[in-house]
């Protein structure tokens, strides 16, 4: 298969992504979508690095999965803590700060 | 590969028997829905508690302790593919990533994060 | 390969590691605060003492641990600014900590946490460890915002922080692996080097250095992607938001900055790029400046006016990239001007910083009108605050006048003279919302008549920021011969060669 499958893919995914995380209003589910978008990324590195014969891009991919991990662990911390004293964690209900 | 085809034919009735019985049933047995038999957990008496229940925050906790610390271990992977050319480099870089994971560990510890109460 | 002198150079951040350890741990034995904030601050003088001694026996660039650690004066340059911030954030919160949050030692250890990444996005040479370096200054910020956990003002801020951070890093992450695809390194030298061979209007080129682009304009939040920052510094406790404004705002400019030259992405032609830069520039200063003018709560305002200063800074990236490809030496004058402009900021800014946390701490209120007649009940803290606000209009006497003066002459010069233009209509928007508080402060009647005592700690720190930003305007030249070849460093990667 062509390299160019492999980014259009990837490059699909990541809109997909990027909408969910525009569009949807439950914190988990954008938390889903930027994963979502993560792991284009991901899937585009592995590709970029079979093709160009460098590991560096899976070094990378190796570490985005740990960050992106840590990054959720943050994040549902956070949402527990709204948890906790909401009892709701939609998006659009957290209307105390407007821009 | 001949005497593999009995097998083969064996295999394919067994499968058609059971879908075929399942449509019988499907068309002659009775219908009459009743709310206790469209329950999830269906099995004749009415359920005592809600099924849906909110798993305890602890168990998040737990859980979000649990995802930090297990995937750190997919950076030894790439260690483990390099220790013979890093040698001793390797090894210490190793410990003092452990060392440090270490120390979150006991903070997490102290902290009380493991005590469930 | 690896060599023990690599230690050396890596020095300030592993003391500093270390140092965050050690408050982490000394966090679970003991409650007193005094105890904790004292340890942070003397062991800031470890990595202080490393920086300086590479400072002083300083030779030129040097590289270590397999090329991810560039060790050159515009690294070394904002080791000094972050490590600045992190013994003016221990010192500014520490009154405020003890006040309304009760997680004290975490505060620090977060905060110090975040300065060894800020310290390592302007010090790494490659695409890996700036994205590390990147979440390791951002998590500990997010956790930050989180930490006035009875507020569900600050626990909403930090949820949104979190998942706008986590999507601007995802797309900064695919602006890299564009640019791995195009190069096929992640090392910004090789990157450099391989982009000596690229032509004009490569498409892919301009959509990596978008994307990369985007992903850093939420760090330094410039317009399309600025809207997390009002909501964030209000719910924020207020020492974090002073640290956000300065630290993620210095770190983002001087990722991007290091990859966009020293990377050599601009030996390709990047004048759409430019043109991008340059509608992100002048957005960023209009709606910093106008919507900074219509605030009532004095953080939010605060917010608009570092979007603003964002929109400075960009001027500077812009012209130098206009210039790069003719003239090196000229183009470097834009980041001289860029990193002056950012020490000013910072040193400012903390200082102002330092003011409202004293002064609505004193107050009780967070409105603008909270503050009225405050001279007559607390003149010292209102004079300093009155400095540092000054300074970030750009009025005369202060250094704040030297660093926009600097990025004007620079802009202008380097051939982008209508960005000058509305950089300058937009400073005097600016001069009517800071002279609005310095009006309110000093002659509006007070609310109540009794004085007003600043913790000791609190006036140590507005006092010495604003010693410091007076220093700032004396020793001017002293800084921007640091500056000077701080900003031609960046292009070593090239002329070396």
């Amino acid at each position: 298969m062509p390299l160019t499958a492999y980014l259009i893919v990837s490059a699909v995914i990541f809109t997909i992504g990027v909408i969910g995380v525009l569009i949807r209003r439950n914190p988990l589910i954008i938390f889903m979508s930027i994963e979502l978008m993560l792991n284009a990324v991901n899937l585009s590195f592995v590709a970029l690095s079979h093709f160009l014969d460098s590991v560096d891009g899976q070094m990378f991919v190796f570490l985005v999965l740990t960050v992106a991990a840590a990054e959720v662990v943050v994040g549902l911390a956070l949402i527990v803590s709204i948890f906790r004293t909401r009892h709701n964690i939609d998006v659009d209900e957290m209307n105390v700060l407007r821009g | 590969m001949e005497t593999a085809l009995p097998v083969f034919i064996y295999v394919t009735l067994a499968i058609l028997f059971g879908l075929l019985v399942m449509a019988v049933t499907g068309f002659l047995g009775p219908k009459k829905p009743s709310p206790e038999k469209l329950a999830p957990y269906e099995c004749g008496i009415q359920e005592i508690a809600a099924p849906k229940r909110r798993f305890p925050v602890k168990y998040l906790l737990t859980g979000m302790l649990f995802i930090a610390f297990d995937i750190e271990i997919v950076s030894f992977y790439p260690l483990a593919i390099l220790l013979h050319q890093l040698k001793l480099f390797g090894l210490l870089e190793l410990l003092v990533f452990m060392a440090v994971l270490m120390v979150g560990y006991v903070y997490v510890w102290r902290k009380g994060a493991f005590t469930w109460e | 390969m690896f060599q023990l002198s690599d230690l050396y150079l890596l020095a300030p951040e592993i003391s500093l590691v270390l140092l965050a350890l050690v408050v982490m741990v000394i966090d679970l034995f003991t409650k007193r605060r005094i105890v904790i904030a004292t340890v942070s601050l003397v062991g800031l003088i470890v990595p202080v003492g490393f920086v300086i001694a590479q400072a002083v026996t300083y030779t030129g660039p040097r590289t270590a641990l397999f090329r991810m650690l560039v060790v050159d004066q515009y690294s070394l340059f904002f080791r000094v600014i972050f490590l600045i911030i992190a013994a003016f954030m221990v010192l500014a919160s520490y009154n405020y900590l003890g006040k309304y949050i009760k997680a004290e030692g975490e505060f620090y250890v977060l905060m110090l946490f975040s300065v060894v990444g800020m310290m390592l996005m302007a010090s790494t040479g490659e695409l890996i460890s700036i994205y590390i370096a990147l979440e390791l200054t951002s998590f500990p910020l997010y956790a930050m915002a989180g930490l006035l956990r009875s507020s569900t003002k600050s626990s909403e801020a930090a949820l949104k922080y979190v998942l706008l951070g986590a999507m601007s890093s995802a797309i900064l992450l695919y602006g890299f692996a564009l640019l791995y695809g195009l190069t096929g390194t992640t090392d910004l030298q090789g990157i450099a080097q391989s982009f000596k061979s690229f032509g004009n209007g490569n498409l892919m080129v301009i959509v990596a250095d978008v994307l990369i682009i985007a992903g850093f304009g939420f760090k330094i939040s410039a317009v399309p992607f600025h809207m997390w920052a009002p909501d964030i510094y209000e719910g924020a406790p207020t020492p974090a938001t002073a640290f956000f404004s300065v630290g993620s705002k210095a770190a983002g400019f001087a990722a991007l900055i290091r990859i966009l030259v020293y990377g050599g992405l601009w030996q390709a032609d990047l004048t759409p790029l430019i043109v991008v830069l340059g509608v992100v520039a002048v957005l960023t200063l209009i709606l910093g400046n106008f919507a900074a003018a219509v605030q009532t709560n004095i953080k939010r305002m605060m917010a608009y006016s570092s979007i603003a200063q964002a929109g400075y800074i960009l001027v500077g990236v812009v012209a130098t990239l206009t210039m790069s490809q003719k003239n090196h030496t000229a183009a470097s004058s834009g980041i001289a001007a860029v990193l002056f402009f950012i020490l000013v900021y910072v040193v400012t800014n903390l200082g102002a910083f330092s003011g409202i946390i004293a002064l609505s701490n004193l107050t009780g209120g967070e409105k603008i009108e909270d503050f009225r007649g405050l001279w007559h009940r607390s003149p010292l803290l209102t004079v300093c605050t009155s400095l540092c606000l000054l300074s970030l209009a750009g009025i005369p006497p202060v250094a704040g006048f030297f660093s926009k003066v600097f990025i004007f002459t620079a802009a202008w010069q380097l051939g982008q003279p209508w960005l000058v233009i509305i950089a300058l209509l937009c400073s005097i928007v600016s001069i009517v919302y800071y002279g609005r508080i310095i009006k309110v402060m000093f002659f509006d009647a007070p609310r109540k008549e009794e004085r007003l005592v600043a913790p000791i700690s609190l006036s140590t720190t507005i006092t010495l920021a604003t010693a410091a930003l007076l220093v700032l305007t004396v020793i001017v030249t002293v800084v921007l011969d640091a500056a000077n070849p701080a900003a031609l460093s960046l292009f070593a990667s090239l002329l070396g060669k």
